[in-house]
């Protein structure tokens, strides 16, 4: 009895650690931002929004954030108008699903180097309707979306998998051509999936920097990738300011998604 | 179904109920397009040569390959990437499995809680972990200072640069997909097996080896092999707070392609890094299907 008592104490020992080590990185970065030293070190010896003024001069720092979100969004469209009707396929298909559904989750296991040099060597040289591809947001959206397309399929599969096959008959029945019975029927059922496929793709999009550091100029830059390439140039918490916006983006998108979704059920 | 159907408006209803295939189209073509076609075309550029004045000349030989095969220094930087990936899914399957486990054991707000806490590593971006950890191991970061004014040390201490920050930092980014794996495996086992256990008089060691591990093992081992595959791929991390002897695969890929401007040894680097881990993903499908074969 004893000897459960104490499992069970190293049980909630660990639990602790593990958390602590959860937030660490994040909440050492977010105390750091308010920082009002030169140089990012520890004791810490006064607060204030300093850093932050300095983030929102450099228009460097802004033009990288804006693009972060421009491409994030980008990818949000393309991954989920490639992901809704392969997954209500895939839902529906039973004899070839196992076969596709793995080539289409197949760029998920592939790393971000070897995507990222790959789709550089073999697509940086064209020109599509007179603008080059390399360097464009299109591109590095589309490397993203290598990786936001199987998350959203294999959230959403599921989803139309549970579907109430009546709903849809219902609808032919009484007369709606199928795209808006799609819409009008299927879209509101799937709601939360939809939601949920569409912020993985926008999330893993906004975080994604190592693809993107071989696809993008200096005018394409994104945040992380500028985060990561003023790492050991810089010294001041300025840096931590501008993980701390990354993260906060991240956070607060996900608190938006979480509101939508208890307001529409509680109604 | 739709071949039975009269009336028009019907049989294009059936569209949405019926198999409809045509709906992959739009994928496949991206797929093929963004990721066949580049993944073609770099396995067609490992096989070129390289000079000095450009990326690459057109040429169809095996030297990258034997390059990166036989030299010494790119052999040890495939048997230290294998080393630190393997170290590093070891640590991150522990620490998930026992997080896991703790969860599992709960309901309520509670569970809601730390499955929040497991999810955050899953949201936060790789950049961000690394300059968290850059602020937290160094001589003059938290780590150091905690140490100090706590007593527990005399002097400033630095880890950052060491194996034990590159692993800390590279198993944030797997645990949460870890955690995931397992607990979905733990979900399906009723946790009156334990108390069951306990009844009849093992120890807590003695059910954990012998009822829940045995039971759990095929989630083990699938988020062993995610945490592995995932591992072997970064450099980001090992590079900015590991040691800088540990120079791996995918660090030497984007030296060659960024640094040496050299593109057919980056291709071939490329191809060896995915045959190791498709190889890693094979062998785990392999030997999970013999031994649930033995099983049954």
């Amino acid at each position: 009895m004893f000897e459960e008592r104490a499992f069970r104490y190293l049980h909630r020992t660990f639990a602790a650690l593990f958390t602590l080590y959860v937030i660490v990185p994040i909440g050492i970065t977010a105390v750091m931002a308010f920082s009002d030293d030169n140089v990012i070190r520890f004791p810490i010896r006064g607060f204030s929004v300093r850093w932050f003024g300095e983030f929102l001069k450099d228009q460097q720092w802004i033009n990288a954030a804006w693009n972060s979100i421009e491409i994030a969004l980008l990818t949000t469209v393309m991954s989920m108008a490639l992901a809704l009707p392969t997954a209500y396929a895939l839902a529906r298909s039973t004899r070839a699903r196992p076969l596709l559904q793995t080539l289409m989750i197949l760029p998920l296991f592939v790393p971000g180097v070897v995507l990222g040099i790959s789709v550089a060597m073999g697509l940086g040289s064209v020109t599509l309707f007179g603008t080059e591809l390399f360097g464009s947001k299109f591109l590095v959206a589309c490397a993203h979306t290598l990786w936001a397309l199987p998350l959203a399929i294999t959230v959403l599969v599921p989803t139309f998998e549970t579907l109430d096959q009546g709903l849809i008959e219902a609808a032919g029945d009484l007369g709606a051509p199928p795209l808006r019975a799609f819409f009008n029927v299927i879209v509101p059922v799937a709601m939360t999936g939809i939601v949920s496929a569409g912020l993985f793709a926008f999330i893993t999009s906004l975080n994604e920097f190592i693809m993107a550091l071989f696809l993008t100029t200096r005018d394409t830059q994104t945040l992380p990738v500028m985060l990561w390439l003023s790492l050991r140039s810089s010294a001041s918490p300025q840096i931590a300011v501008a993980s701390f916006v990354l993260a906060a983006s991240v956070f607060s998108t996900v608190g938006l998604a979480y509101a939508w979704y208890a307001l529409s059920r509680r109604r | 179904m739709a071949n039975t159907d009269i009336l028009p408006r019907r049989s294009a209803m059936s569209a949405l109920t019926a198999n409809v295939p045509w709906l992959l189209v739009p994928a496949l073509i991206f797929i093929v397009f963004v990721f066949g076609w580049p993944l073609l075309y770099l396995l067609r550029m490992s096989f070129n040569a390289h000079s000095g004045a450009t990326v690459f000349v057109e040429a169809w030989t095996l030297e990258n390959y034997l390059a990166v095969l036989t030299e010494p220094a790119m052999l040890t930087e495939i048997a230290k990437t294998v080393y630190i990936s393997l170290v590093t899914a070891g640590v991150t399957v522990v620490a998930a499995f026992f997080f896991a486990q703790f969860v599992w054991l709960r309901d309520g707000s509670t569970r809601l809680i730390f499955l929040a806490v497991a999810l955050g590593p899953m949201l936060i971006s790789e950049v961000s972990v690394i300059i968290g950890w850059r602020i937290f191991f160094p001589y003059n970061g938290l780590l150091s200072y905690a140490l100090v004014s706590t007593g527990l040390s005399q002097q400033k201490t630095n880890l950052l640069g060491t194996e034990l920050a590159a692993v800390v930092g590279l198993s944030y980014i797997s645990v949460s997909y870890c955690f995931f794996s397992i607990l979905s495996v733990l979900n399906g086992i009723d946790r009156g097996l334990l108390t069951a256990s306990a009844d009849l008089g093992a120890s807590p060691v003695r059910t954990f080896f012998t009822v829940l591990l045995p039971l759990a093992k095929g989630g083990i081992a699938a988020a062993f092999t995610q945490a592995f595959v995932f591992t072997m791929g970064i450099y980001a991390t090992t590079n900015a707070l590991g040691p800088d002897s540990l120079w791996t695969v995918p660090y030497e890929i984007q030296l060659q392609m960024l640094t040496r401007r050299n593109w057919p040894m980056a291709a071939a680097l490329s191809v060896v890094l995915i045959a190791i881990i498709a190889f890693a993903a094979l062998l785990t499908q392999w030997l999970r299907h013999r031994k649930g074969g033995r099983h049954v």
